[in-house]
C-alpha cells in the first residue's frame, strides 16, 4: 500500500466514522427501579418528582398532627375537600409540557391520600371561567367566596384552596451554574382563611465540556 | 479509410451524448415548468388543478418529494381538508427529524456531485415551520394537539440554537450576539391563546406573551396582549374570543446563486498552487454555486374584519415569514459554503491525482482532456433549492372579544396603496362564538383575494346564515 493509498482510506475510514449512518430512534420502557434521566440543560423527572414527593409529604403530615389534635378535642374529622387551582411556574425556566405532569402528580399523591379528596380540575376551571377571576385573585377573601358559591352551584363544595409554585435561584460561576428549585405548596382554609405552607428544595449543578 | 471510421463512430458517440444530454435538459425543464404551474395554480385559486398537477410530481418519486408534500399540505389546508393536511405535515416532520441526522455514505456522493445527492431534510426554517403550520391546522378542528405542536415551535429553535452553539463552540452570549436571527412567535402565541381560555395558567400566559413581545418588537397587539395576561383576564362574563388568522402573500423561495468570494478565492489557489505543483490543477472556471433563500412578497396591508357592519379591527403581523427565512437561511450559510469549497477541493485533488498517475505533465493531450474533464465535472454542480415553496409571506393576526353567539363575520383584504387593484372582494362566513372561549378562522391571501375556504374552528355543518339574528349589533369593541 503506498502512502497515497494509505491516506485515502484513512481519511474515508475516519469520515465514515464520524458521520455513520442515520440511526433510528428507539425507546426503552424505564421500571420503578430505573433511576430517571437528567436534565443537562434544565430540570426535568429527577428535581420535580422528589420534590413533589417532600413537598406534600410534609403538607400531609403537618395535616394528620392537626387532624389528631381536632380529634382529641372532639371535633370532626372526615376527609377534607380540597380545591387546587394550579400550579404557578416563577422560576427561570419554561417546564412546558412538564406543568401538567406536576400537577397531575400533586393532585394524584392528594387524592390517593385518606386526609383529602381532590376536585376535578375540569371543575375548578369551569367555576373560573364562569366567575372570570384569576387564581391570584382568589387570595381575596370576597373573591374566595364568590368562588365557593359557583362551586356550590356545581355541587363541588370545599373546605381547602391549594396553590403550588415553583421558583428557582441561579449561583453563577465561570462556566459553571447552580441552581436551586423550590417548590411550595400554599393551602388556605376557605373558613377561617388561615394557610398552611410547606416547600420542598432541590440544588442542582450545570457545567459546560467542550469535550 | 480506418480513420474516417474512427471519426464517423466518435461523430456518432458525440452525437448520441448530446441528444442525451439534451433530453435531460428538456426534461430538467418540463418538471421546472410544472413545479411553476401548480404554483400559479395554487396562487390564482385554482387548487384541484394544482393539487392533480402537484401529485403528478409527487408520483415521480423524485428527491423533492417530501418538499412538494409539504406544498400539497399547503393546498389541503386551503381547500379545508384540515384532516389530511395534519397529517402529511405530521408524517414529513418525522421523516426530516429522521434525515436530519447525517449520512456518510450521502455525503461521499454528495462530494462526487453535489448537495442533491444528500436526503432532502430541509432547511432549520422549513422544520420549525412545520410545527407552526401544525399547530394552525390542529387549531382549525379541535385543538387538541394544538398545545404540543406550538410547544414543538419554540423547542425546534433552541435545538437549532443549541446546534450551532455546539458546532461553533459558542457561548450563549456570542450566539446570540452572532446568530441574531429572528425567532419565530407564532409557536408562544398560539400557546398563550390556548392557555387563556384554561382561565387559570396566567403565569405561562404571561411568558409566552412576553416571548412574543421579545421576538416580535413590532407585533402590534404585543403590548395589549402581554397587559391581559398580567392584569387582565380572557374576556368578560358572556363575551368570547376570535382570533382571525391570515396566511398572507407569496413565501420565501430558495434559488440558486453564485458564491462569489469563494469561487474567486479559489480561482487565486488555483494560479498559487499551480506555480508549485508538478500537474496543473483544474483551473475553477465554474463558478461555486449555492441555494439562497430571496423573500416573498405581500400585496395587502393587512386584512379588515367586520362583524355585520361594524369593524371589529385588522390584522396585524405576527410572523414575517420571508425575513424570518432569509436569516435562518443565512446562519446555515457558512456550513453550505464551506462543503461546497470541499466538495471543489476533492474534485480538483482527484483530478490532480489522475495527471499525476496518468504522467500528464508529458503529455499535453492527456492534461487538456483531464482539465478539460475536471472543468465539465466541476461544471455539472447544482446548487440545492429543494425547498417548501407555498409558504405565506407573513402570517397576520387579530383577536377581537365578541358576544357568545353566532355571528357572520366579514373578512376584506386592504391591498396595497402602490398596487394596481384598490379594492380587493370580501368573503364572509359564520362562526359560534363560546362563552369564555376561543373560535378560530383562517384564510388565505396569496395575492389581493382570499382563495379557498375561509376556516374556522366552529362546526360548520350547524351553522346557517337564518340562526346569526340580531345579536350581531351587540359587538363588542377590541
Amino acid at each position: 500500500m503506498d502512502r497515497r493509498q494509505f491516506l485515502l482510506l484513512t481519511s474515508s475510514g475516519l469520515s465514515i466514522w464520524t458521520y455513520g449512518c442515520r440511526g433510528s430512534q428507539k425507546a426503552t420502557v424505564l421500571t420503578d427501579m430505573d433511576a430517571d434521566a437528567v436534565g443537562s440543560h434544565e430540570a426535568g423527572a429527577e428535581t420535580w418528582k422528589p420534590l413533589i414527593d417532600e413537598a406534600v409529604g410534609r403538607l400531609m403530615g403537618r395535616q394528620v398532627q392537626e387532624i389528631q389534635q381536632a380529634s382529641m378535642n372532639g371535633m370532626p374529622t372526615g376527609k377534607k375537600r380540597i380545591c387546587f387551582v394550579g400550579v404557578e411556574n416563577r422560576s427561570s425556566e419554561e417546564i412546558g409540557d412538564f406543568k401538567e405532569q406536576i400537577f397531575e402528580h400533586i393532585d394524584t399523591m392528594l387524592s390517593q391520600s385518606e386526609l383529602y379528596s381532590s376536585i376535578s380540575r375540569r371543575y375548578v376551571e369551569a367555576g373560573l371561567r364562569e366567575t372570570r377571576l384569576r387564581p391570584d385573585d382568589l387570595f381575596l377573601p370576597d373573591n374566595q367566596q364568590l368562588y365557593l358559591s359557583v362551586m356550590q352551584k356545581l355541587n363541588q363544595p370545599f373546605d381547602y384552596l391549594l396553590f403550588a409554585k415553583l421558583t428557582s435561584g441561579t449561583t453563577r460561576d465561570n462556566k459553571k451554574y447552580q441552581r436551586d428549585y423550590l417548590l411550595t405548596l400554599e393551602m388556605v382554609d376557605i373558613n377561617t382563611g388561615e394557610f398552611t405552607k410547606e416547600s420542598a428544595n432541590l440544588r442542582k449543578l450545570y457545567s459546560k465540556s467542550h469535550f | 479509410m480506418l480513420a474516417h471510421e474512427m471519426s464517423v463512430s466518435n461523430f456518432r458517440s458525440v452525437a448520441r451524448q448530446v441528444l442525451i444530454v439534451c433530453i435531460l435538459l428538456a426534461g430538467c425543464s418540463h418538471r421546472a415548468r410544472q413545479a411553476q404551474s401548480f404554483r400559479e395554480e395554487f396562487y390564482s385559486g385554482d387548487l384541484v388543478q394544482s393539487q392533480a398537477r402537484l401529485q403528478t410530481l409527487i408520483d415521480e418519486k423524485r428527491k423533492d418529494s417530501d418538499a412538494l408534500t409539504l406544498d400539497k399540505a399547503m393546498i389541503q389546508l386551503t381547500a379545508g381538508n384540515t384532516h389530511e393536511a395534519e397529517q402529511l405535515l405530521r408524517g414529513v416532520r418525522d421523516r426530516l427529524d429522521h434525515l436530519e441526522q447525517r449520512d456518510a455514505r450521502e455525503l461521499v456522493r454528495s462530494m462526487i456531485r453535489d448537495d442533491n445527492e444528500i436526503a432532502w431534510a430541509g432547511s432549520d426554517y422549513e422544520r420549525i415551520l412545520i410545527r407552526a403550520m401544525l399547530a394552525i391546522t390542529n387549531l382549525m378542528h379541535g385543538g387538541d394537539d394544538a398545545t404540543a405542536y406550538a410547544l414543538q415551535v419554540t423547542e425546534k429553535q433552541n435545538d437549532v440554537i443549541a446546534r450551532i452553539e455546539n458546532s461553533r463552540r459558542l457561548d450563549e452570549e456570542e450566539v446570540a450576539e452572532e446568530l441574531h436571527f429572528r425567532r419565530l412567535a407564532l409557536g408562544p402565541y398560539v400557546h398563550a391563546a390556548l392557555l387563556e381560555e384554561r382561565h387559570l395558567d396566567y403565569d405561562d400566559i404571561e411568558r409566552s406573551r412576553l416571548k412574543v413581545a421579545n421576538w416580535e418588537t413590532d407585533f402590534r397587539d404585543a403590548q395589549i396582549d402581554l397587559a391581559r395576561a398580567r392584569e387582565g383576564k380572557h374576556s368578560e362574563r358572556g363575551n368570547g374570543v376570535l382570533y382571525v388568522f391570515c396566511l398572507v402573500g407569496r413565501g420565501p423561495q430558495k434559488v440558486e446563486a453564485v458564491e462569489v468570494p469563494s469561487t474567486a478565492a479559489m480561482l487565486i489557489a488555483d494560479r498559487i498552487l499551480n506555480e508549485f505543483t508538478e500537474q496543473e490543477i483544474t483551473p475553477t472556471i465554474a463558478p461555486i454555486k449555492v441555494p439562497v433563500v430571496i423573500p416573498g412578497r405581500s400585496l395587502i396591508e393587512n386584512v379588515q374584519v367586520s362583524v355585520g357592519n361594524e369593524v371589529l379591527g385588522t390584522t396585524a403581523t405576527l410572523s414575517n415569514i420571508s425575513e424570518f427565512a432569509v436569516e435562518q437561511a443565512a446562519a446555515e450559510h457558512p456550513d453550505v459554503v464551506a462543503r461546497a469549497v470541499v466538495r471543489r477541493t476533492l474534485k480538483k485533488a482527484a483530478i490532480y491525482a489522475a495527471k499525476d498517475s496518468l504522467g500528464a505533465e508529458n503529455s499535453g493531450l492527456a492534461d487538456f482532456a483531464l482539465t478539460a474533464a475536471g472543468v465539465a465535472w466541476e461544471a455539472t454542480e447544482q446548487a440545492d433549492t429543494r425547498s417548501w415553496t407555498l409558504l405565506p409571506d407573513q402570517i397576520q393576526v387579530l383577536r377581537a372579544e365578541l358576544p357568545a353567539g353566532l355571528r357572520e363575520i366579514t373578512i376584506t383584504p386592504q391591498i396595497l396603496p402602490n398596487q394596481v387593484a384598490s379594492r380587493a372582494p370580501s368573503v364572509s362566513t359564520i362562526v359560534e362564538i363560546h362563552d369564555g372561549r376561543n373560535t378560530y378562522v383562517l384564510v388565505t391571501i396569496p395575492d389581493t383575494q382570499v382563495i379557498g375556504e375561509v376556516l374556522t374552528s366552529s362546526d360548520q355543518s350547524l351553522l346557517t346564515l337564518e340562526s346569526v339574528g340580531e345579536s350581531s349589533s351587540a359587538v363588542m369593541d377590541r
